[in-house]
């Protein structure tokens, strides 16, 4: 009840403003409209640009111009600096993006944003585009009405403008209106507490409408209409600065940890810009006066004056923070330390990288690879290996040599330790993400690759059964059988985890040898179980169990393998998906190994 | 004149799946480049080896490379194929 009492007092408030007076309706109702357009153009935006966006920040992150020139573009072409901070952390969580590049965008959108302020004092004032905005509206809808995405997203950002548009007709109406009706320049404060109270004013608003574009536009509009003081609207306008970092840090603290140090970033930059324009506010006015002369501007043109301003702190304050960036990183890495990820705890994947589709692939790849890391683990720990030694040691004689101590682990307390609760979320996760067309057949690769790494385990568990059991046996001949088996998934591990680590530019002829000589490794196909038999080196039962352990081994191997052909590589160097399809099978594989010129291919495994 | 009708093109613009099968051409066009770079390497390689077993390992590489390749030209010439029929839908 107390936590909604201010969405209660808020409400009721404006239900009195309704009820009281037709003006106040007006700009209440403008500023509502105005927001909804905003969020329209938004939404139509990310879906129309989405995509380049995401490919021009990747063309982005060597340099930090490259960077703020993004961040200010992006801005000032979306006219959405949330949308721009959305798609940095996005990147910034799946380590597309560096945090020095990622400040380097932030700032930049904080100059882009400015533009806003021009659009607004510009041709918004000055023309009737309550006019405009209806027709807008009109093709707007019947555009989302269509089948296509692209026109469906042109669509939401007519409709965007068109209600941008109404909403500043409605508010200059209802101030022209409220001109006549009462004088707000009584309320108009000079020196030092004016600056102060109206700096307030600004944060308030811009942290309450969740829009600095929403403050300005109201600051604006009723500067034209004379409501405002000059002096009070620049104070305003410093406190919408400093009230969308305090919105983004508000959002930041259920975000990761790269989100909350974008977030810092942003306030820090915020605070130290605004303190500096609150300081040397004079100086600054001067030179907007100096500078509105050379351009010829009318005397009463506050509007334009304002925006000027506007532009002129935020590119002091790039002055000002940009060399000190790399020092920020050091400052925030410190303060928002990452801890190391616990089993349960997803690394890479989380709700604020969901929802951008690119970084949010790339970012569920990399928590497949830990995924993958987990399961080395397991299967290692399961074949008796030291999983550290193992990952060290690719030295055939070494990985067939018997355990010195042969031991059952509890496989289920290991999956239900670590790989299940990882593998639920990144589930949960792909689940999430907004996906069509090639991106959507790529997430079911992600999807089938989560699949196949829980098999391995589930694999593992039946095989460790008669791998324990045999290896202690005092039978050579079945012992060794076990011993061959283990030592080729322990060599296939050893080299996919080395593949993991540097891919390299021929996976996947990498990958192919694997999965050849795996091929060529099962008993079953290469006619060495039979051979076992007929020597009566192995007794009926134990000729069962090594055909099926062998089976197990093979689907183990093989879905490890598929698995690496789909996460050792990020999408953008090489289409999972087409990896997939170019994949020999295993028929195909053993026509090669059969081929005439194929002698014997066996590494180490057993001849047929 | 390429005998594509303006609003042909924009017909195409609109189609996703049609962006999506000309970025996945590209894609296996430059992995097939990359392979068969790689093949004629091998090749070559194998060409002045000596040992037998580093000769068998080549040549498993390269019988490989080839089946992959075969089987990208194949999907090469499905997704022509599959374009084909999306522009006369």
């Amino acid at each position: 009840m107390f936590r909604n009492l201010p969405l209660i007092v808020a409400l009721a408030l404006l239900g009195w403003a309704f009820w009281s007076s037709e003006t106040v309706a007006e700009i209440a109702s403008g500023v509502a409209v105005f927001l909804f357009g905003m969020m329209a153009l938004e939404q139509g935006l990310r879906s129309l640009t989405g995509g380049t966006l995401e490919r021009l920040l990747r063309l982005s992150t060597d340099r930090l111009w490259k960077g703020l020139t993004f961040g200010a573009s992006a801005t000032a072409l979306t006219q959405s600096s949330t949308l721009v901070s959305l798609l940095t952390i996005s990147f910034l969580s799946s380590g597309l993006l560096g945090l020095q590049q990622g400040l380097g965008v932030i700032f930049g959108a904080n100059l882009g944003t400015t533009t806003g302020a021009w659009l607004m004092a510009g041709p918004a004032l000055h023309f009737n585009i309550g006019r405009g905005a209806l027709p807008i509206l009109t093709f707007g809808v019947v555009f989302i009405l269509t089948r296509h995405t692209t026109l469906r997203s042109v669509g939401w950002v007519l409709v965007g403008i068109g209600f941008l548009f109404l909403g500043i007709q409605w508010m200059k109406d209802g101030f022209d209106a409220f001109q006549q009706a009462f004088d707000l320049t009584a309320w108009g404060m000079t020196g030092l507490k004016g600056l102060a109270i109206y700096t307030g004013i600004g944060i308030l608003a811009t942290v309450v409408m969740q829009s600095s574009h929403a403050t300005l536009i109201l600051t604006i509009t009723a500067l034209a209409a004379g409501q405002i003081s000059y002096e009070n609207a620049l104070a305003i306008s410093i406190g919408a600065n400093i009230g969308t970092a305090v919105s983004t840090g508000l959002a930041a603290i259920t975000a990761n940890i790269e989100g909350r140090r974008l977030a810092g970033a942003h306030l820090l930059f915020n605070v130290v810009t605004a303190a500096v324009a609150l300081t040397l506010i004079t100086p600054f006015m001067l030179t907007v006066e100096f500078l509105a002369g050379l351009v010829g501007l009318a005397e009463d043109n506050h509007a334009v004056r304002l925006a000027i301003f506007h532009t002129l702190f935020n590119l002091a304050g790039i002055g000002i923070m940009v060399p000190l960036i790399p020092t920020m990183v050091k400052v925030l890495e410190r303060v928002f330390r990452s801890k190391p990820a616990p089993a349960s705890k997803p690394r890479y994947i989380g709700d604020t990288v969901a929802k951008v589709p690119g970084p949010a692939m790339e970012a569920a790849r990399k928590e497949l690879l830990r995924l993958f890391g987990r399961i080395f683990t397991v299967i290692a720990t399961s074949l008796n290996y030291e999983p550290a030694q193992l990952r060290a040691n690719s030295d055939r004689r070494q990985l067939i040599a018997p355990p010195e101590r042969v031991r059952a682990h509890d496989l289920d307390a290991l999956y239900q330790d670590r790989v299940k609760p990882l593998h639920g979320l990144i589930v949960d996760f792909l689940a999430r993400v907004p996906v069509e067309g090639e991106r959507a057949r790529q997430l079911v690769v992600l999807r089938t690759t989560s699949q196949r790494l829980l098999e391995a385990v589930k694999d593992t568990k039946h095989l460790q059964k008669n791998l324990v059991r045999y290896l202690r046996s005092s039978n050579t001949g079945i012992r060794g059988e076990y011993l061959q088996i283990r030592a080729n998934l322990g060599e296939l591990l050893n080299r996919l985890d080395a593949l993991s680590q540097e891919p390299g530019e021929d996976l996947e002829l990498s990958l192919g040898e694997l999965a050849a000589r795996v091929e060529g490794n099962d008993i079953v196909t290469n006619g060495h179980l039979d051979q076992l038999i007929r020597d009566r080196a192995i007794t009926a039962e134990q000729a069962t169990s090594l055909m099926n352990d062998s089976a197990y081994a093979y689907r183990i191997a093989n879905n490890l393998i598929a698995a690496a052909r789909a996460i050792f590589l990020p999408f953008e160097r090489m289409d999972a998906e087409l990896r997939e399809e170019l994949a020999l099978e295993s028929g195909e594989l053993r026509d090669i190994l059969q081929s005439p010129d194929a002698s014997d291919r066996q590494h180490g495994g057993h001849a047929p | 004149m390429s005998g594509k009708s303006n609003f042909q093109k924009f017909r195409e613009f609109l189609s996703k799946d049609y962006r999506d099968q000309l970025k996945k051409r590209d894609k296996l066009i430059e992995m097939l480049r990359r392979m068969r770079e790689k093949q004629h390497e091998l090749e070559a390689e194998r060409a002045g080896e000596s040992h037998a077993d580093v000769q068998e390992s080549l040549d498993m590489q390269i019988r490989l490379l080839r089946e992959q390749r075969r089987k990208g030209i194949e999907l090469l010439r499905e997704l022509r194929e599959l374009r084909r029929q999306t522009r006369q839908d």
